[in-house]
Order: C-alpha cells, then structure tokens, then sequence
C-alpha cells in the first residue's frame, strides 16, 4: 500500500487541545480505538513507550513529537496527526532532562516493523524541508494541514510500504 | 574502516533512520568506502561495543560511559546541528 494511503481526515486533530502530552496522547489513541483501527492496549502502550523513549524533536521551524509504539497494538496501520492550539511540553527524544513544547504530533499506529523504518524515514525528510514546516505551522484548517503533508510526501516520491 | 553502530531507546526505527542518513552524507563527502554504519538494539550495546570505533546515540547516555567516542544522533532527525556532529564524527572516520 501507499504511505499516503495511512493518513486520514477523520484522524487529523486541529486546533486541538490538551493540558499534558499524556492527555493528548489518551485523546488521540481513544479516536483510533474507536475506529477500531487499534486494540485496547495501544493506548496504555503508546504513552509508557513516550515516557520510556520520549519522542519530542525541536525541528527548525516547528517543534514536534512522533509517538509510536509496538505493533502488536495496531489492527491496522493509519497515522494520527494532531496541531496544537497551544503547545504541549513533551520530553526531548535523546535527552531526558529537556523538554519541548511540541505544536505538531504525528502519532504512528503500524502493524509492520519495517514500516516504522520508511515511515520515520519520510517524516524526518518532511521536518528537514523548511517551506513545507512554514506551510503546516500557517495552515488554517484541518485540510490544508492535511494536503500540505500529503503533497510533501507525494513530491518525495517512492512511498510504497508493506501491504496489510 | 571504521565501525559505527546507531542506537535509539525503543530500538523501532529511529536508529535505522539515522543510520541510513549518516550513511548517505558520509556518502555524499565520498568517505562512504570508510565506515561501515549499523543500527542496532540498544540492549546489544555490549556486545557491539568492543568491535566498534563509534557509537552514535539517540537515548541519553552517561558521559564516559563507554571507552569509544559517543556522538548524539539527534541533529540526524531535527536537522539542527547536523555539520558540526557530522565533522566530530568524520574527524574519527578520518583518523
């Protein structure tokens, strides 16, 4: 399947709000499992792994998270993405004394491990791209953020992944 | 040639991720020939340890922890920095 194929709409938080990364990380995982995308360990899975291995990046132009966990937890892959109303301080992945005032999660729900590797791989190339960051921090709505990120992705090319 | 392992937390992804990114920039200044790069668990640091020349690491790590040269592979991901860790480490591939 297409890695474009795993971002949904439905799945797209904006303006979202959340008091602690744990909250936003529960809100988000709660709309997978109500889609029955995941299975009721995801959640309890999703935020011990943040905590354990946070994931925060202060990237140039926005600063970001990109929680993921085993895939165990996931019936079928899909990607989560949320924009903060206002920022939610997530630790620093690599640095846990740190922390980060994330405005963009991206939250991975795979079920194949090789997956993780291309997914990762193509949003680490999206947050090095300065134009495409400036576009997602100034989008105004659910589906420009969504287009932006589908575009990018399109632009770069070769985004087959696993079939599930 | 020199030996790199990357290592992350979780042991997912991450460390792949940088990994192939280091290799393509030691790519990119030709010294690719020089350095064999791999990702591994975090949990197989022992073992790789004593047969490596550097270790690049996206979990915290306690200074002087490890007899080899330990580099951050953080700056890979949030493309702050990426220069300044990727000279550190040529200056190594180099030596």
């Amino acid at each position: 399947m297409n890695l474009l194929d795993l971002f949904d709409e439905q799945l797209v938080h904006f303006d979202c709000e959340a008091a602690s990364s744990e909250e936003l990380l529960e809100k988000m995982a709660n709309r997978l499992e109500k889609k029955n995308l995941v299975k009721d360990s995801y959640k309890r899975a999703i935020i011990e792994r943040e905590h354990k291995f946070p994931t925060g990046l202060p990237t140039k132009v926005i600063k970001i998270a990109l929680p993921h966990t085993d895939v165990e937890h996931v019936h079928q892959s899909c990607i989560s993405i949320a924009k903060l109303k206002e920022p939610v301080q997530f630790r620093e992945m690599g640095n846990n004394n740190s922390e980060v005032a994330v405005n963009l999660v991206f939250m991975l729900a795979l079920n194949g491990s090789q997956d993780h590797l291309k997914v990762i791989q193509k949003l680490i190339s999206l947050f090095s791209q300065e134009e495409v960051m400036q576009d997602l921090q100034k989008a105004s709505n659910k589906n420009e953020l969504l287009d932006t990120v589908l575009k990018a992705i399109q632009a770069m090319g070769d985004n087959m992944i696993t079939k599930n | 040639m020199k030996k790199i392992i990357v290592a992350c937390g979780g042991g997912i992804a991450t460390s792949q991720t940088v990994a192939v990114k280091l290799e393509n920039l030691l790519k990119e200044k030709g010294l690719g020939h020089k350095a064999s790069i791999e990702a591994i668990n975090i949990n197989s640091i022992p073992t790789y340890i004593k047969s490596s020349d550097i270790y690049v690491s996206i979990t915290q790590e306690p200074e002087g922890k490890y007899d080899i040269p330990v580099f951050s592979g953080i700056p890979f991901l949030t493309g702050i920095g990426v220069e300044e860790e990727l000279e550190k480490i040529i200056d190594i591939v180099n030596t």
